[in-house]
């Protein structure tokens, strides 16, 4: 059989097939899917909206160094649908972190989302999807782009043209940095987070609410108040 | 047809041409007919008698045809060279995580994907590699060193050896990143991306690893304990048989629990009753792993130390200085790997009586250790003239890096230090020191000193050898120590990042894994040229001796009486 010698090549050369075909199969993996917005997105989502959050590896931050409790850690956002939000992520605590999205589907419920270790455990809302990280995902701002330096600021957007539930969450720290976007056509305008003026403008209100107790966060000034039950009726 | 439903069908139709494959495959493999023709051919009325006699212990070369034949070489060369195509595979997803933290930022590939490798990366290394060249070992050097009587088991190993295999295809197509401890929480997740990727089918593929594992350990320890020949007593018995036969005691004695553990774990895909955070049974997982996850990691070593014992004989022209501590060592060595698992869960909360326990076994499992080494130590210390061919280098270098390694193990074995240095690359460093440069070197030891009987009589390059030897001990010993250096000052392993005060410690990594590589790379160019040239040699060697030859001589295989 091997008096020629070629049994060394054939193994070489399957051991070279054999090795760069697993290496490119890992090296393929899907990390992000699904989510890749296009130019289309962007174009039909006309209004904009701003949202300034703190990565730290506690849970995100809507003010920086959160130690007041009746500020809401891992803040629920609210957008109004054809919204393109701008994040603008500020390390925190020098830990590497990344901004990832993912499209949980649609609610039918008004029921609130209870998140339990990473898990959002209202199955009957969110039907199948009920865990943080879903097939479809996108990561806005990874790694390299929100450093490891504190107070280091980033920014990404992502257009929210379709109606649903949406999670944001950092794959490196994903059961404590968890939190749920919520994407409708409000009809209470004092709900409504869109606005159409230009990113420049920073002068956008934009509302967050905590489980339990409702806020209208103000990020610019700081100021948080409470309001009522502005989520129901949604 | 949608999507899903053209994958069923394809995925049915695959199935079934691979079922009807393997089917003619088993019938031409088994090939009873074929023996019975040929043993009439020789005059020999009953097949089984002209099997032993004239096929079995015969040397047996390395060649595609091993796939179809079941005698014991063959599945032992099935084994040898499937391990070193993982050893590539893993070997090239390692150089790829090194490569990929030039960055103190992951830039080069994202932190999925880094754990996707660093799951690959351990368990393809641990069961498909140095399982498997241990497996393989034992099948090809066994038979002869032996003297079997007969060699009846072929269909289960050839069985154990696909099921191995199919296990190892599919956790790489698994692409899974729960990590090779396979923790609950993470491994239960579903999702096709992230932490969470088809973690059903690594564990299924971790159960076939298992079950092909199991099945070829009973077979060698039939091998060992009832096919072995009359007149080779237990005492007479060459170390190697001794390691082997406790490796694989060690493997059916350990492996049940996890193996059970697994299945539960996949039920719990589908009911969560097992391993549930609400009803704090997670660390029952961990605690079943690692009874299992321990002794794996000296099935890892104790083959290779019967292996050292083997060339260092060869090579010094002494036999082993003590043959009874030899294999009293190994046989402690088993013993002790059974009651130490608790030393990797020293921080999880085991409490301080266990803690102690467990502290103290990992202290006194330096005695056969120790004895270990200065036995091989001792062997060379007598000799007169010691041969630095290439084996014999690897095997210097296995002892020298498994002091370093054992050394940095027993300080991690220790809870004060084991509080600052776990999960820190403290703990990599220590094992890569050991499997490096003990596990991975002494393979290749064996390797080359059976190239010349694998390739019908040719020889290797004994300058490029020398070469990949040189190489591989230097990036090891950079790789590991710089891990050893940085992972003590805090360095966080098996991230894809790292903070950038320990830039210099990953960068000498780098350098070093890259080298580790560029060895391998020598290795295999070294391999494929030298099977090119023609035989100019004896196939036969003392590793390699016949059936039929006495076991008279230098008592040099044998032990030490």
């Amino acid at each position: 059989m091997n008096v020629k010698g070629k049994g060394g090549i054939a193994f070489a050369l399957l051991l070279i097939i054999v090795v760069g075909l697993s290496f490119s199969y890992i090296v393929t993996s899907p990390s992000s899917s699904g989510l890749t917005p296009t130019s289309s997105d962007y174009s039909a989502a006309t209004n904009v909206a701003y949202v300034h959050i703190y990565a730290d590896a506690a849970g995100w931050d809507e003010h920086y160094h959160n130690v007041n409790s009746s500020n809401p850690v891992n803040p629920t956002i609210f957008v109004k649908v054809d919204t393109t939000l701008y994040f603008n992520v500020t390390e925190e605590d020098g830990a590497p972190h990344t901004l990832t999205l993912g499209y949980l589907g649609t609610t039918n419920a008004s029921a609130n989302l209870p998140i339990v270790n990473g898990n959002i455990s209202n199955s009957k809302m969110l039907g199948s999807y009920k865990s943080y990280e879903p097939s479809v995902s996108y990561t806005v701002l990874s790694t390299a782009q929100i450093t490891t330096t504190i107070g280091h600021n980033s920014q990404g957007k992502f257009p929210f043209t379709k109606a649903g539930v949406y999670s944001y969450w950092c794959t490196i720290h994903p059961f404590s940095m968890l939190g749920v976007i919520i994407v409708g056509s409000y009809q209470n305008t004092s709900i409504d987070v869109g606005h159409s003026a230009p990113i420049s403008n920073n002068l956008i209100p934009h509302q967050v609410k905590n489980f339990g107790n409702n806020y209208i966060s103000d990020l610019n000034t700081g100021v948080t108040t409470k309001t009522a039950n502005f989520g129901v009726g949604y | 047809m949608n999507q899903t439903d053209i994958l069923i069908v394809v995925g049915v139709l695959g199935s079934l041409i691979g079922i009807i494959g393997f089917l003619i495959y088993y019938l031409i493999a088994t090939g009873r007919e074929e023996v019975s023709t040929e043993a009439e051919e020789h005059g020999y009325e009953i097949p089984q008698v002209y099997e032993r006699e004239e096929m079995y212990g015969r040397r047996v070369s390395a060649s595609f045809s091993v796939l179809l034949r079941n005698d014991s070489k063959s599945i032992g060369l099935r084994y040898i060279f499937t391990s070193i195509l993982f050893l590539f595979i893993a070997g090239a997803f390692g150089v790829l995580m090194r490569v990929s933290l030039t960055d103190p930022n992951p830039t080069i590939i994202v932190p999925v994907i880094y754990n996707i490798l660093i799951t690959e990366h351990a368990t393809l290394m641990i069961y498909m590699f140095a399982v498997g060249m241990a497996l393989g070992l034992g099948y090809y050097l066994l038979p002869s060193y032996l003297k079997l009587k007969r060699d009846n088991m072929g269909t289960y190993s050839s069985f154990a050896y696909w099921i191995w295999l199919l296990g190892g295809a599919l956790f790489v197509l698994s692409r899974s990143s729960m990590r090779w401890y396979m923790y609950p929480p993470l491994s239960l997740q579903l999702t096709p991306f992230g932490a969470g990727t088809y973690n059903w089918l690594a564990i299924i593929a971790m159960e076939m690893i298992f079950i092909g594992m199991m099945l070829a350990s009973i077979v060698i320890l039939k091998i060992i304990f009832i096919d072995r020949s009359d007149k080779i007593s237990l005492s007479k018995m060459p170390v190697f048989a001794w390691s082997v036969a406790f490796t694989l005691l060690m493997l059916v004695t350990s492996a049940p629990p996890l193996m059970v553990g697994l299945g539960m774990l996949f039920y719990d895909f589908f009911n969560p009753v097992f391993f549930t955070a609400s009803a704090h049974t997670v660390l029952q997982f961990a605690i079943l792993f690692w009874f299992w996850g321990h002794p794996i990691v000296y099935i890892a070593i104790m083959p290779f130390f019967g292996i050292m014992y083997e060339i260092i004989s060869r090579f010094s022209g002494k036999p082993v200085y003590s043959y009874s501590s030899a294999v009293f060592s190994l046989g402690l060595l088993m013993i002790l790997s059974e009651l130490v698992w608790g030393h990797h869960l020293l921080n999880s909360g085991l409490g301080t009586d266990w803690v102690l326990f467990f502290t103290t076994a990992s202290f006194i499992v330096v005695i056969p250790s120790a004895l270990t080494i200065f036995n091989m130590i001792a062997t060379l210390w007598t000799a007169e003239k010691i041969r630095l061919t290439v084996p014999m280098l690897f095997v210097i270098n296995a002892i020298f890096d498994f002091i370093i390694g054992g050394a940095m193990g027993v300080m991690l074995g220790d809870d004060a230090v084991n509080l600052t240095a776990h999960g820190t690359y403290f703990v990599t460093g220590h094992f890569h020191f050991v499997f490096v440069g003990l596990t991975l070197g002494v393979s290749m030891a064996a390797f080359y000193l059976l190239f010349p009987t694998f390739s019908n009589g040719r020889v290797y390059n004994e300058r490029l050898a020398k070469w990949h030897m040189y190489i591989t001990a230097l990036g090891s010993f950079i790789m590991s120590f710089s891990w050893g250096v940085g992972g003590f000052l805090g360095m966080p392993r098996a991230v894809a990042g790292y903070f950038p005060f320990f830039q210099p410690y990953q960068d000498s990594a780098i350098v070093g894994g890259v080298i580790i590589g560029i060895g391998q790379l020598v290795f295999l160019y070294n391999i494929t040229r030298s099977w090119m040239t023609d035989p100019v040699t004896d196939p036969s060697n003392i590793f390699e001796i016949s059936a039929n030859e006495p076991l008279e001589g230098p008592g040099l295989v044998g032990g030490g009486k």
